[in-house]
């Protein structure tokens, strides 16, 4: 699969798209449990989703951390950079 | 009185005092059999295989295509008092005749065609048993049929059963398990007064399955003109359902599908079907709501629950008009007239209060008495169906799916069912299947195959927004896969959720997670 540059808008529409919200519901600030209802695997099955979309992995270790879409953003960031 | 046939010989008799011998009672590719016919050959059978040396407590194993004589041979073989194992003519010479000497079959009955490469392949298993030549039996001379003699709780049908732990088992049905079937497959087919009728004529698509036999012997005796076709074509079985304006169609939701994928054209359109019987298979309503729209007239709906280990069917929902075709086809209730009854058990074997969930137990004359060689899964009479339901009332029952397709997520058991059903109803989806494929993190995780709707835009957020509004946060989907197609197993097409899994895992390991 073609994969994507990553940036906050395409990270924003792929975690759109995974969860079949509008991206206008996406901010970094917006909380993956609480406001996104997703519970702690749908986190891993959300990665599942972004990883084929950017190529970028997020060691579990880092997982437990992130809290908002706005975290998940940074630590793709973060590896990819490492992986670059 | 309690006067309902106990044996299969007593379900003949019955249809034989009722019946006229003029009745068209099958039709094989569209040509009429008479009662007349059929039961000249039951008649003829039973003269040969009496000559042979059939008798009371004998099994005669038989495997011969679709055609007649696949429906009168049980019936002749139950009026000598001996059992009878079918097998599909299509398995491998080599696994029929061991699976005959298996059985301890005393004779085993092959077309003239086959008979040469079966005797060879018996030859080498080492078979006891004695051939029989379905040609030279038909051919025996018309005499009165004998008295019945086989009683009630005799064995009379050896089949397999996948079991609740997915591995092959052999079981005997007796007859009264057989008769209970019968009167089982006959509320099935019945949607009302118009199915009464005497030129009612239903469609069958699989007449040789365990099942197959019970639902066409139930409703013909009963005076239904059962129809089937010779080839596996769903092309094929439109036509003929056309060609003798077909009133209703028996078949599992797999076969169903596959004839919503035929073109429609002038000699297949089939207007006059108003009944559909489904079983073997979850049904979605997504299914029911697309063959209404291919079968205009379509009005009555019957979905048989049940187990080889139950004779088949023994619960049912039945759904009359549109409207009911969009709710859950998954509230079952026991066939009623049969005679059976239900308990909703926890896992200590104690029985939950309505409204709650547990394992399906079922006792009464459509429970086999064990399997042969082992008495697990059966406590008193009771069978433990291994499936999970949620109680309803004394009689009625939730489907929420097979204990051991229960998906493990996270330490949660999601059913598949439940998930498919809201899934099947999102924008743009055809059909779907759900499956939990093992990881190390989730145990399962929960995996949705769709098959969009052709032409239409599909996005796999619009499952994702479908099932986050309507199912709890652990039951929705981990990845929504799009396939082409959703891969069926052998024998009557149900979902290969082993193929589904296996794509899962490739998918995982490809990903490196």
């Amino acid at each position: 699969m073609m994969q994507q540059q990553l940036t906050w808008e395409t990270c924003r529409d792929r975690v759109a798209e995974f969860l079949g919200v509008e991206s206008a519901e996406v901010a970094r600030s917006t909380h993956l449990f609480n406001e996104l209802a997703i519970d702690s695997l749908g986190i891993f099955s959300l990665g599942m989703h972004l990883i084929e979309a950017f190529g970028v992995k997020v060691p579990l270790s880092e997982v437990s951390s992130i809290a908002t879409v706005g975290d998940l953003y940074e630590a793709m960031e973060r590896h990819r950079e490492v992986e670059a | 009185m309690n006067t309902a046939p106990r044996t299969l010989d007593e379900h003949y008799d019955l249809a034989r005092s009722k019946l006229r011998p003029d009745h068209t009672i099958l039709m094989d590719e569209g040509s009429p059999i008479s009662f007349q016919e059929f039961q000249v050959s039951v008649r003829r059978l039973v003269q040969a295989l009496r000559e042979a040396g059939v008798g009371a407590g004998r099994i005669v194993g038989y495997s011969v295509h679709n055609g007649l004589p696949a429906f009168t041979l049980p019936v002749a073989i139950s009026r000598l008092g001996a059992a009878c194992q079918p097998l599909y003519p299509m398995i491998p010479d080599e696994v029929r005749a061991a699976a005959f000497v298996q059985g301890r079959a005393s004779f085993a009955i092959v077309a003239r065609a086959t008979v040469e490469s079966f005797s060879a392949a018996a030859a080498t298993q080492g078979a006891a048993y004695r051939i029989l030549v379905l040609e030279d039996l038909l051919h025996a001379e018309d005499a009165p049929l004998p008295a019945a003699i086989a009683s009630p709780e005799q064995p009379f049908l050896l089949t397999t059963s996948s079991g609740t732990t997915g591995k092959p088992k052999a079981v005997f049905l007796s007859q009264r398990n057989v008769a209970s079937s019968l009167a089982a497959a006959r509320d099935l087919s019945s949607y009302g007064p118009w199915s009464d009728d005497p030129d009612y004529r239903a469609m069958i698509a699989f007449p040789q399955s365990t099942s197959g036999v019970m639902i066409l012997l139930g409703t013909a005796f009963l005076g239904v003109c059962q129809v089937f076709t010779r080839s596996l074509s769903p092309a094929r079985f439109l036509e003929i359902a056309h060609a003798v304006d077909a009133d209703a169609i028996s078949a599992p939701p797999a076969w169903l599908e596959a004839l919503l994928a035929v073109p429609v054209a002038p000699t297949n359109r089939a207007p006059s079907i108003r009944g559909v019987a489904v079983g073997m298979d979850f049904l979605s309503s997504s299914l029911l709501l697309r063959l209404s729209e291919r079968f205009p007239a379509l009005e009555g709906v019957a979905n048989g629950y049940g187990l080889v280990e139950t004779a088949t069917v023994f619960m049912r929902w039945k759904g009359s008009g549109k409207a009911s075709f969009e709710g859950s086809t998954s509230v079952l209730s026991l066939t009623p007239g049969v005679g059976n009854e239900i308990r909703v058990c926890d896992g200590e074997g104690q029985i939950v209060s309505f409204g709650e969930d547990g394992e399906l137990r079922v006792k009464g004359p459509s429970v086999v008495g064990g399997y042969l060689g082992t008495s697990d899964g059966f406590e008193d009479g009771w069978f433990r169906t291994g499936d999970i339901v949620r109680s309803v009332d004394a009689t009625t029952v939730e489907l929420r799916g097979r204990s051991k397709y229960l998906v493990k997520r996270g330490g949660k058991s999601v059913s598949p069912l439940v998930v498919q059903d809201v899934v099947d109803r999102a924008p743009g989806v055809l059909r779907s299947a759900v499956v939990g494929v093992p990881h190390p993190l989730y145990g399962e995780m929960v995996w949705a195959f769709v098959v969009p709707v052709p032409g239409v835009s599909f996005s796999p957020g619009s499952v994702m927004k479908t099932a986050r509004a309507e199912l709890p946060v652990h039951m929705v989907p981990d990845r929504v896969e799009v396939v082409d197609s959703i891969p069926l197993g052998r024998g009557v097409g149900k979902v290969d959720r082993e193929a589904l899994i296996a794509r899962g895992q490739a998918i995982l390991q490809s990903l490196g997670v």
